[in-house]
């Protein structure tokens, strides 16, 4: 039923005041949101990228993951709380009284160590070794260097309870594993 | 400043967390599918918006609880982040029903029915708390919404306490005011309170000049937003310069309507709701309960209506196997069928649509710092009505012929359906039906030739609301048989359209 504007009252006129602003910014927020849409080309990374990232073994760290990790402090705390809840085993960072490089992590079930390659002193092994028997398994090991993008690699089936990679000296996961102030995790 | 043309209510990181959600797909493996369908998003806009959401992350709460609880692991990060499909009543319903078949994963804590979870703690009076499968995906969102604002960290140490054997309904109630401080904490900075910005005031003041102090609601017209527009969008000031846009005049005209039309159910809230607390200021804050009350009954009723949106039935499962309608066409209709008002003011609906959209163009040039408006300015639009009305006229042929393939495929595949949906239909329609079909070639149309049960189930259910979309669009398509009218109203538009580009842009 139509009802004149001067019929209704001031106390009504308050009420449909406020459900007017809350109703508009939602039509607005609608419709912004549409027209965005039509230019937009990238959207921004948000948690659920993190997510896969971080248990998908499928799922890499690419270029547009890697600069949000490096420039957004709230994505990188993210990630880190991410690692360490969902992954296997999460090395921190080393002990700070300690110095210089570091050819080998030491964690509760898993030891990471450095191995220089003898038929390439260029390239080294990563030997990922899991102390006991377990039925989970890692399928990556993500590195969280200090400064720049985390680094992520997909592991091989295990040998004898050995993950075994072979690698460029001077890769970012080798920097990352030897540097004492990376964080490590393997998912 | 050009610049404050932009000024949104909103920050930009708001924006682009809930338009990061908008977006999202279901990780996962198979086709994509949208996380959170758009009724989900738009009442989780409303509650951000009207800070009205102590009640879901209440029920956040409760839920990771129950997740907790039916996780092997005991774990809740891959029922919201990982392949389930939360953010569906489908994908919510399986989790917890596939918990309920396995007898070894089973609680005395938590039982999953067929319509939602109970879950029991041994602390309370009501020792009960029951979340419906249908609530879920609200609570989804507002997680997804939380862990992209508010740190991680923080949201993880108030669930790990949800993991123990006894967890309490105090505990639960203290995680939950826990993570209301933190997203009221986020909001301070990204979402002001709203504010008493004389909208609704300026448009009332204005019809009331108009049309005198006793103006009806059927009383407003299109010529009455198209003048306001040009009055209100050259006002220099804090309280009118919202009305720069001529899509924001036509959507808040739309609104008022609406109210207006709202206004003797209104009175219920009057009595119990105290407004204001600071005018000296202009702010308001909802601070009130009961304005708390008011703002989530009366707006979710409004943002969510019970009717389904028919648009957004066609881009879910089952029906979204079959494309029926592309984005193109989806986007011709959707403010009709958003917005029941819109196809009373046709002609504000032509603007809105035509020279809003230039006006939007303008904007973008003008954000990415261009000096060069001259060409834009002088010729905004390359679309007029004739050709919008065109485009509907298509689409209103494409509708009726997929209205056709319907029945025929109905009544070749469903021998129960066939009696009750193709009942009137002769040879010579079920004829033209198949030949509709054949003609289809988009996607998932040759599955529904060779007659796949999937393609069919897709018919079956898009057969509702591609009749709704129809009904919606035939009054509309009424009022543009005029068709010199409408070349008219193009040519007088676009120069009222251009003078106050002009003014404003120029």
């Amino acid at each position: 039923m139509s009802i004149a504007w001067n019929e209704i009252s001031e106390e009504r006129k308050d009420v449909m005041e406020l459900a007017f602003e809350h109703l508009h910014l939602v039509d607005l927020m609608v419709d912004q949101k549409s027209n965005e849409i039509d230019t937009a080309n990238e959207y921004p990374i948000g948690f659920q990228d993190l997510y896969s990232a971080a248990v998908q073994p499928e799922v890499a760290i690419d270029s547009r993951i890697a600069d949000a990790l490096e420039n957004n402090p709230k994505l990188r705390a993210d990630f880190e709380t991410l690692l360490q809840q969902t992954g296997i085993a999460w090395f921190p960072a080393a002990a700070a009284a300690e110095t210089g490089r570091l050819d080998e992590r030491d964690e509760a079930s898993f030891l990471i160590r450095i191995r220089p390659s003898k038929a390439n002193e260029d390239q080294v092994y990563v030997l990922i070794r899991l102390k006991e028997p377990s039925a989970v398994q890692p399928n990556a090991i993500i590195g969280l260097p200090p400064e720049g993008s985390p680094i992520k690699k997909t592991l091989p089936e295990a040998v004898d309870n050995m993950f075994q990679l072979l690698m460029q000296r001077d890769e970012p996961l080798i920097r990352a594993i030897q540097d004492r102030r990376s964080k490590l995790s393997l998912q | 400043m050009k610049t404050e043309l932009f000024k949104a209510q909103q920050s930009a990181a708001l924006r682009d967390v809930l338009l990061y959600l908008d977006e999202l797909d279901n990780p996962g493996y198979g086709e994509r599918r949208r996380k959170y369908g758009n009724r989900t998003l738009r009442k989780l806009n409303a509650a951000i918006v009207c800070r009205s959401y102590d009640k879901i992350l209440y029920r956040l709460c409760h839920l990771t609880r129950a997740v907790i609880l039916a996780d092997r692991q005991r774990r809740y990060d891959k029922f919201f982040f990982g392949p389930h499909s939360p953010g569906r009543v489908d994908g919510a319903a399986g989790f917890f029903l596939d918990y309920q078949s396995d007898a070894n994963r089973h609680t005395g804590s938590l039982n999953a029915a067929s319509d939602g979870i109970v879950i029991t703690y041994n602390d309370a009076a009501k020792s009960k708390f029951y979340i419906s499968y249908k609530q879920i995906p609200l609570l989804a969102a507002m997680l997804e919404f939380l862990v992209n604002t508010v740190d991680y960290g923080e949201i993880n140490n108030i669930f790990t306490k949800f993991v123990g054997t006894e967890v309490t309904q105090k505990e639960i109630g203290k995680g939950s005011s826990q993570l209301s401080k933190a997203l009221y904490a986020f909001l301070a900075g990204h979402l002001p309170p709203a504010q008493k910005q004389k909208k609704f005031q300026n448009i009332a003041d204005y019809l009331e000049a108009r049309l005198g102090p006793s103006f009806e609601e059927e009383m407003i017209d299109d010529a009455c937003m198209v003048d306001f527009w040009k009055e209100a969008s050259v006002i220099e000031s804090a309280n009118m310069s919202d009305f720069k846009q001529f899509r924001t005049v036509f959507l808040a005209f739309l609104r008022f309507v609406d109210l207006m039309r709202d206004a003797s159910e209104l009175s219920f809230f009057e009595k119990a709701r105290p407004f204001g607390t600071d005018l000296d200021t202009g702010e308001w804050e909802p601070r009130m309960k009961d304005e708390i009350e008011f703002a989530s009954s009366y707006m979710t009723t409004k943002v969510a209506d019970t009717q389904e949106d028919p648009l957004q039935l066609l881009a879910t499962e089952p029906a979204n196997v079959i494309k029926f309608l592309n984005d193109t066409e989806a986007k011709l209709i959707k403010l009709p069928i958003d917005e029941i008002f819109a196809g009373r003011f046709v002609r504000s609906l032509m603007r809105f649509e035509i020279f809003g959209q230039a006006q939007n163009r303008l904007t973008q040039v003008l954000r990415s710092n261009s000096n060069d408006l001259g060409t834009l300015l002088n010729n905004p639009t390359s679309e007029s009505y004739r050709q919008r009305i065109e485009k509907l006229q298509q689409l209103d042929k494409h509708l009726s012929n997929l209205c056709l393939a319907i029945a025929f495929v109905l009544h070749r595949d469903c021998e129960r359906a066939e009696q009750v949906i193709v009942k009137r239909l002769d040879f010579e329609m079920l004829s033209k039906g198949k030949q509709a079909l054949e003609k289809m070639s988009r996607k998932g149309f040759d599955a529904a030739k060779r007659g796949d049960p999937e393609a069919t189930a897709a018919f079956e259910v898009a057969s509702s609301p591609l009749s709704a979309i129809r009904e919606r669009l035939k009054p509309l398509l009424q009022r543009f048989v005029d068709d010199e009218f409408w070349q008219g109203a193009f040519e007088t538009d676009k120069k009222i359209f251009i003078k106050q580009f002009k003014r404003l842009y120029g």
